[in-house]
């Protein structure tokens, strides 16, 4: 944090200092990236669970993107391409719309999140460093006109039935041996089970990508299903270093419980989401890309990853299937306990695999093919950085990770993967961010 | 909905008639100074790296105390371990003066970590020797317990392993007694895991298998020698063992000893009953049904002086409000459900107190007795701290870190810190300890008020020093008469408290017990006395109890009054003395040689039984695994287990009554023909078209006027959407042979559907023919908005229409009603109307030539309650309808009072669409403050987790600091000032006496009542039937009742009958239909039963 305000200090001194102020003002890409940083830091501080948290960066981030693209003739609206989408306002006075964008996106962020002055407080020393030497009105203005692109956003997202779902059922648990039931340690109740009652941002519905049916529940050893728990059991006892290495790294679970004696503690890391979210930062830096080409991948992806989220949580809480160490412990050896602790949903599809499957896509519609890059996302929590040739190359990883943890079957892995790259494939295909086709937009 | 304040004369059962001792009088207790007894023990606690609390998970449980007098002087001396640090010895010079004599005597201890301490003769030498339980040792080898065999020259000889007593487990305590009646003293040595908590699977329940090393172990005395002899006996001793209490006495009045285990974390306690041929039937689960989740220390003594010994055990669950919402969580309903399907059994976050009935069964009353909450608790001691004759109770509370906080658990604990915790390199211990939170509470002290009920006195008292307190012991250190208060602390100096009851007066008995050789002591004696005004007490000599502590071996019995006692006194041999017209006020020896005195025991006098002939029917209640707290997440008590009611009549003309019983969702209701001695269970092609409704009541009567008796059922719980036709009431008529067809008219109302709970029959019109009343119980997710009342008219062709506008106007939005019954009240020969329900007043209607008026002056709209039942009967034979109306009772959380109501805010706070019912209660302050704690709010409404970050924002916040006052002007608010089930008594002309039921109808919420002369007296008598097991788990389910038979002794008076006289029924009593000669009794996911009188 101090280490980037100091660059951000730097920056600063390279505006026209004057006493009137100038009505200009340039923010650097990085800004955005140490916003969204903050944004994904009290995600993880006030434990929003994956689904939730795919919607906290989505709003934010389209707001960002509206408001950068209203300035930038290379780049589309989405009023009209998402659902429900109407056209922000535009601004009354003469306004810096990176400061605008930037308002928008971290009053829509604060108002997502719970821990407010967290948001406040970085928002308070950031604006005091950003409106050294900037003409005062012209400043208030570029907030006020944020304000209002946030309003218009908010009124939006406010109608996509997320507060009517807090109070819908819960999970019910019963005797059905197929059906879902809580997992140790923590025994914490299904999360999110009406996320399919979310509003998508683009795709059709959240049926429009329903995956392969799960392998027919079957106990007995003979069986398809029963091959499958085993080798789920079977790989998570003779896990090599790397494979331990590669579960551990896309763990993304974000609350760990962790008991000593009377003491409960957590570990809480970001979600799956919030990888890519990451990764998304790793790919605009190494690309040096701008303000408005940053917006478009976090717009873009985080779109992708919410409604890959809406779609994996509809076919979760259609299926409701058992996981896989209930199972092995119930029936195969009852030490038995995965690598990584097993998250509070159904087991299929693997949510892991879809949102990264779609992010993955959406990237590469971005950053192209075969774009190497040095993964760090996990550092911050204790993690080694991997390597990948590609976005697919790490949302393969992402995928399988999920076998090694010890948390899914095969066929929730492989169908998910083919159910994120289907609605990834979608989105790119319907979303268009520039004025000439994707294909041939080269910054 | 406002409380109405109008005076109301009320003549209640005064439980709590007391003469106030408002004089201010000097406290009881006088904490003495170092300086006057010369101890100065201070159980110090040093966390370094290597050890601590991250370590170890019960650092901070804190040291124990023993009194007993070593030189045999007469003056009690005191022992106290120390967890680190040396354990101390102090002689009593007498004067309350003590001297150190640790180092002398060479009873200093060596081990690592020292807990529990019992002091008794285990080499039968007539000295008390000193048995120090070490644990702590977490990777050493440093943790076997010590024997220090009293050399009788104040010098001792640490001789554990030589006794075979060098127990290598993590031990908590010890305790002495002769199990198998040989004569000398056997051991249980109480162990706690070695195993890591978040190493367990709920799932793999270890409990039978032994952990050799770790686990509890029962240790057989052979010829000086102690021997493991626990799988043998029958003893559990496995890796889920996690003790924190052993207490020992006799439970079933065999006089053989029988032993409580307390465990704390996930596994349930034990209760051991002594088979008299050396093993041991756990029985906890037969004869207990709710028990304490983290127990820890627990006592064992007759709080009622009805000659059986009750039992108490602590847990953590804090009194203090902003504790409560600062350092508890609950578990939810799942999770506790998940526990008792992986037969961890009904644990609760709460302490219990368990009143033994005398048959085999003991009644959960912590929440009636109200010591159900003293926080964090390690042991609890019964004693006579006033001499008044009844067993008061101490609590020793504290935790140097607030383990539990939940800002701590959720934030501080978590990211950076933790982080570093996990990977367990370069861990910062010290910080991560010292950001918990370190409070000091003050213990507890409860006045026994009249066996049942407890007073918190703490402060009267004069123990209210916040401390952090863990082992304590009593005895009387001056032997003038009364029991002083010894008490250890954590990173405190201990506590020497000096009764002053002897000056203050009040009576007491103290006894010597001089028992046969090995057992000097009498160690297992059971002591009853009668004195000559007919007060009887008992006692056993037991000095070791409470938490890691042991007391005074010198049994003292307060007394009511200073007259002479008879004593009978059981041997722990078996052998039995009597004694005749003993002075009491001073001390006395009882000595198992003395010839004298030996007698044979007396048998107890057998009582006339009024009900016998037990017999479960053909009929299993069952439900389907609807939570209602999944859909209604704010609701504490589950609303779709109010069945099965039932109806009786005879159906199909052949003389003999039959009955219906109500079917729950997904299953038909059915019709029991009575056949010879039984009755034959069938459902109907009719009933089965409507299993999908819920049968929440039922009556027989002639609908269509063809002489047959026809059925009404309503459609009510809370399981279907109000447009859901399985909603829909049905009536269904008889062919005269017992075959019924569904009349397929749309009931109570055609234009909409009505989730009903209670219908009654009336001629309310006087045309002869029977009309129908129907009540609106709660609605399917509106819980607390009001239902409607419907009177329906039979055209005498039973064809019914609603005319309740036009008759009856005063019923709409009503309340959630729950129960009616429809006499004449006033003697005019017309039906009236009572209506009762939950949040509603008792609510009167005058029929006045067929129009229903709400009576203007009725004072018992003010009885505002959760009236569940009401029944009907001429109870004292003056001609007027009297009512017996079933309540929530006493043994519950949720308490009312006329200053300090029950509130229900209901509105769509976070306008998201659904209702938020916010649970609250006035206090004293006048504001209401709501039940659920800051998550269980946030999962209602989750906007509030902004305006209450953590807990400590929320932990006093009321219900108007956390809503607006314009959210709270547009809320319904309801309100309840009266738990108590009672008696109306009808004084005519509308005007009633109400009259609490005696506490033994107060156990439970009441379901079911009946009224019947069962004992044969010619006078009514009454039984009452209840409990509720779906309540969630911060509340605890209600189970203490085991129906209840009240006796009429004429003037109203009714007196609950003792259980050994054939009324004792466990289960969620749900209706009574009574026969000529038996009572049918309906059981929610049970058995129905027929019982003879």
């Amino acid at each position: 944090m101090k280490r980037n305000f100091l660059i951000l200090s730097l920056f600063s001194l390279l505006f026209v200092a004057c006493d009137s102020g100038e009505k200009s003002i340039t923010i650097p890409a990085d800004v955005y990236h140490q916003s969204m940083d903050k944004l994904s830091d009290v995600i993880v501080h006030d434990i929003f669970s994956p689904p939730v948290a795919s919607r906290i960066y989505a709003y934010p981030s389209i707001a960002m993107y509206e408001i950068l693209a209203q300035n930038n003739a290379e780049y589309k609206t989405l009023s009209g391409q998402l659902t429900e989408l109407e056209s922000i306002p535009t601004p009354e006075e003469e306004v810096s719309y990176e400061l605008a964008a930037l308002e928008a996106f971290l009053i829509l962020g604060q108002k997502l999140i719970f821990s407010e002055d967290r948001i406040e407080s970085y928002k308070t020393e950031l604006y005091t460093e950003l409106q050294t030497g900037v003409n005062k009105s012209y400043f208030n203005a570029s907030l006020v006109y944020g304000q209002q692109v946030a309003d218009h956003i908010w009124a939006w997202a406010d109608k996509d039935n997320y507060k009517q779902t807090r109070t819908y059922p819960k999970f019910t648990v019963t005797d059905d041996p197929t059906r879902w039931q809580p997992t140790p340690p923590g025994y914490f109740e299904a999360i999110e089970p009406h996320w399919t009652q979310i509003r998508p941002f683009a795709i059709d519905s959240s049926t429009q990508f329903v995956p392969e049916r799960p392998t027919a529940f079957d106990m007995n050893p003979k069986s398809q299903f029963y091959k499958e728990l085993m080798e789920v059991y079977t790989v998570g006892n003779t896990l090599n270093e790397e494979q331990k290495e590669i579960a551990s790294f896309w763990d993304c679970n974000p609350y760990v419980m962790n008991q000593t004696g009377h003491i409960m503690g957590s570990t809480k890391k970001i979600t799956p989401g919030g990888h890519w979210i990451g990764i998304i930062k790793i790919a605009c830096q190494k690309t040096e890309s701008n303000p408005m080409k940053s917006a478009e991948a976090y717009a873009l992806t985080s779109i992708a990853l919410a409604d890959a989220f809406i779609s994996c949580w509809d076919e979760k809480f259609r299926s409701n299937l058992i996981r896989p160490e209930t199972l092995i412990n119930e029936h195969i050896d009852e030490e038995w306990v995965p690598l990584l602790q097993t998250p509070p949903f159904p087991e299929y599809t693997s949510g892991h695999s879809v949102i990264s499957n779609a992010a993955a896509v959406a990237l590469t519609s971005i950053f192209g093919d075969d774009f190497a890059f040095d993964d760090t996302t996990e550092e911050k929590y204790g993690l080694p950085v991997r390597s990948f040739t590609s976005f697919v190359d790490a949302s393969e990883e992402a995928a399988i990770s999920r076998l090694y943890g010890g948390i899914h079957y095969m066929p929730a892995i492989e169908n998910g993967v083919t159910q994120g790259r289907a609605l990834g494939n979608y989105l790119v295909n319907k979303i268009e961010l520039r004025n000439e086709s994707l294909a041939q937009s080269k910054d | 909905m406002r409380k109405n304040r109008l005076l109301f004369v009320a003549i209640c059962y005064s439980l709590f008639i007391w003469s106030c001792s408002t004089e201010k009088e000097e406290p009881l207790f006088q904490l003495l100074s170092k300086e006057a007894t010369g101890i100065s023990f201070s159980n110090n606690l040093t966390s370094d790296r290597d050890f601590n609390i991250y370590k170890y998970r019960n650092f901070y449980n804190g040291g124990g105390v023993s009194i007993g007098d070593v030189n045999n002087d007469g003056l009690p001396d005191i022992y106290f371990t120390s967890n680190q640090q040396s354990n101390k010895l102090y002689l009593n010079k007498g004067s309350l003066q003590f001297e150190d004599i640790t180092d002398k005597s060479g009873t200093n201890g060596t081990r690592a970590w020292s807990t529990g301490v019992t002091m008794a003769d285990i080499n039968a030498d007539g000295l008390l020797d000193i048995y120090v339980c070490n644990s702590g040792d977490v990777k050493g080898d440093n943790k076997q317990n010590e024997l220090f065999i009293n050399n009788g020259d104040l010098t001792f000889t640490e001789s554990a392993e030589e006794y075979g007593l060098a127990d290598r487990g993590f031990s908590t305590h010890t305790s002495f007694f002769d199990f198998d009646k040989d004569g000398d003293l056997d051991a249980y040595i109480l162990n706690n895991s070695y195993r890591s908590i978040k190493d367990f699977d709920l799932r793999r329940n270890e409990r039978p298998k032994r952990d050799v090393l770790g686990g509890d172990k029962l240790m057989e005395n052979r010829n000086g020698k102690f021997y493991d002899i626990s799988e043998q006996a029958g003893i559990y001793g496995s890796i889920i063992g996690f003790g924190l209490g052993v207490t020992i006495g006799d439970v079933n009045g065999d006089s053989w000893d029988d032993i409580y285990v307390s465990n704390d974390f996930f596994e349930r306690d034990y209760l051991y009953i002594n088979n008299q041929d050396g093993t041991f039937s756990e029985e906890l689960t037969d004869q207990i049904n709710s028990i304490s989740g983290a127990s820890m220390g627990a006592d064992m003594a007759d709080v009622n002086n009805d000659g059986m010994n009750d039992l108490f055990v602590t847990e953590m669950l804090p009194k203090e409000y902003e504790r409560l919402k600062s350092v508890t969580t609950f578990e939810d309903w799942k999770r506790y459900q998940y526990g008792v399907k992986n037969d961890y059994y009904h644990q609760f976050t709460r302490n219990t107190f368990q009143v033994n009935n005398g048959n085999n069964t003991f009644s959960e009353m912590s929440r009636f007795a109200g010591i159900e909450a003293t926080d964090w608790s390690w042991g609890a001691l019964f004693f006579d701290m006033d001499n008044d004759g009844l067993r008061d109770l101490y609590v020793a509370n504290g935790i140097y870190r607030d383990l539990t906080n939940q800002d701590y658990i959720q934030y501080a604990s978590s990211e950076e810190i933790v982080r570093q915790l996990v990977s367990d390199e370069g861990t910062n211990y010290k910080a991560l300890i010292d950001a918990i939170p370190s409070n000091p509470i003050t213990n507890y002290a409860f006045k026994n008020i009249n066996g049942i009920n407890f007073e918190d006195r703490t402060s009267e008292l004069g123990l209210e020093i916040p401390s952090f307190s863990n082992g304590s012991a009593y005895g009387d250190l001056d032997n003038d008469g009364d029991l002083d208060l010894v008490v250890n602390n954590v990173n405190m100096e201990a506590f020497i408290y000096e009764n002053q009851a002897s000056v203050q007066g009040g009576n007491y008995i103290q006894f010597n017990v001089k028992g046969n050789e090995p057992n000097q002591f009498g160690i297992g004696t059971k002591i009853r006395a009668t004195s000559a005004n007919g007060d009887t007490y008992y006692i056993e000599q037991q000095p070791i109890r409470g938490f890691q502590s042991s007391m005074d071996p010198r049994p003292l019995l307060g007394l009511k009054d200073n007259s002479p006692l008879d004593l009978e006194v059981i041997w722990p041999t078996g052998k039995v003395s009597r004694y005749k017209n003993i002075a009491v006020n001073s001390s006395f020896t009882l000595d198992e040689s003395d010839q004298g005195a030996a007698g044979m025991s007396l048998d107890v006098s057998s009582t006339d039984i009024i009900f016998s002939n037990y017999s479960p029917l053909y009929y299993f209640h069952e439900e389907n695994q609807y939570a209602d707290f999944d859909v209604d997440r704010a609701l504490y008590l589950m609303k779709s287990t109010q069945g099965p009611k039932m109806t009786s009549a005879d159906v199909n003309g052949d003389g003999l009554v039959d009955f219906y019983i109500g079917g729950s969702k997904g299953f038909a209701g059915q019709l029991a023909i009575k056949n010879g001695d039984s009755f034959d269970f069938k459902s109907l092609d009719a009933f089965e078209k409507n299993s999908i409704s819920e049968d929440a009541e039922s009556v027989f009567f002639d609908a269509d006027g063809d002489g047959d008796q026809d059925l009404y059922v309503c459609s009510g719980g809370i399981e279907f959407g109000s447009a859901s036709t399985a909603l829909i009431d049905r009536l269904y008529l008889n062919d005269g042979e017992g075959n019924f067809t569904n009349s397929n008219q749309l009931l109570p109302e055609k234009t909409f559907f009505v989730s009903s709970s209670t219908v009654s029959t009336l001629d309310y019109d006087q045309d002869g023919d029977l009309d129908l009343f129907v009540g609106e119980g709660s609605k399917p997710l509106k819980y607390g908005l009001p239902g409607n009342a419907y009177i329906l008219a039979n055209d005498g062709k039973g064809v019914f229409t609603n005319v309740t506008s036009s008759v009856a106007s005063e019923l709409n939005e009503l309340g959630m009603i729950s129960a009616s019954a429809i006499p004449d009240i006033d003697g005019d020969g017309d039906p009236d109307l009572l209506i009762v329900g939950e949040f509603m007043g008792i609510e009167l209607y005058e029929n006045d030539n067929g129009q229903f008026k709400k009576l203007s002056s009725n004072q018992l709209s003010d009885q505002t309650g959760w009236w569940s039942s009401v029944h009907a009967e001429d109870l004292d034979g003056d001609g007027d309808i009297d009512f017996v109306v079933g309540n929530h009772g006493f043994n519950s959380r949720f308490r009312a009072s006329n200053d300090e109501e029950l509130a229900l805010f209901i509105a769509d706070f976070d306008q998201n669409g659904a209702l938020d019912p916010i649970l609250s209660k006035y206090e004293a302050d006048g504001k209401a403050y709501p039940y659920g704690l800051r998550h269980n709010l946030i999962d209602q409404i989750a906007v509030l987790k902004k305006k209450y970050p953590n807990y400590e924002s929320f932990k006093n916040a009321s219900v108007e600091d956390i809503f607006s006052q314009d959210q709270l002007r547009d809320a319904v608010e309801l309100r309840a000032n009266q738990m108590a089930s009672v008696l109306l008594i009808n004084e005519g002309d509308f005007n009633f006496t109400l009259k609490e039921l005696p506490w033994q109808a107060q156990t439970s919420p009441i379901y079911a009542i009946a009224a019947a002369d069962f004992d044969k007296d010619g006078d009514m008598d009454i039984i009452l039937g209840g409990n509720l097991h779906g309540v969630k788990p911060e509340v605890g389910r209600y189970d203490a009742s085991y129906g209840t038979l009240l006796i009429n002794e004429g003037d109203m008076n009714f007196v609950a009958a003792d259980p050994k006289l054939g009324f004792s029924i466990g289960g969620e009593i749900r209706d009574f239909v009574v026969l000529e000669d038996q009572v049918i009794i309906s059981r929610n996911k049970d058995q129905a039963i027929q019982i003879k009188y």
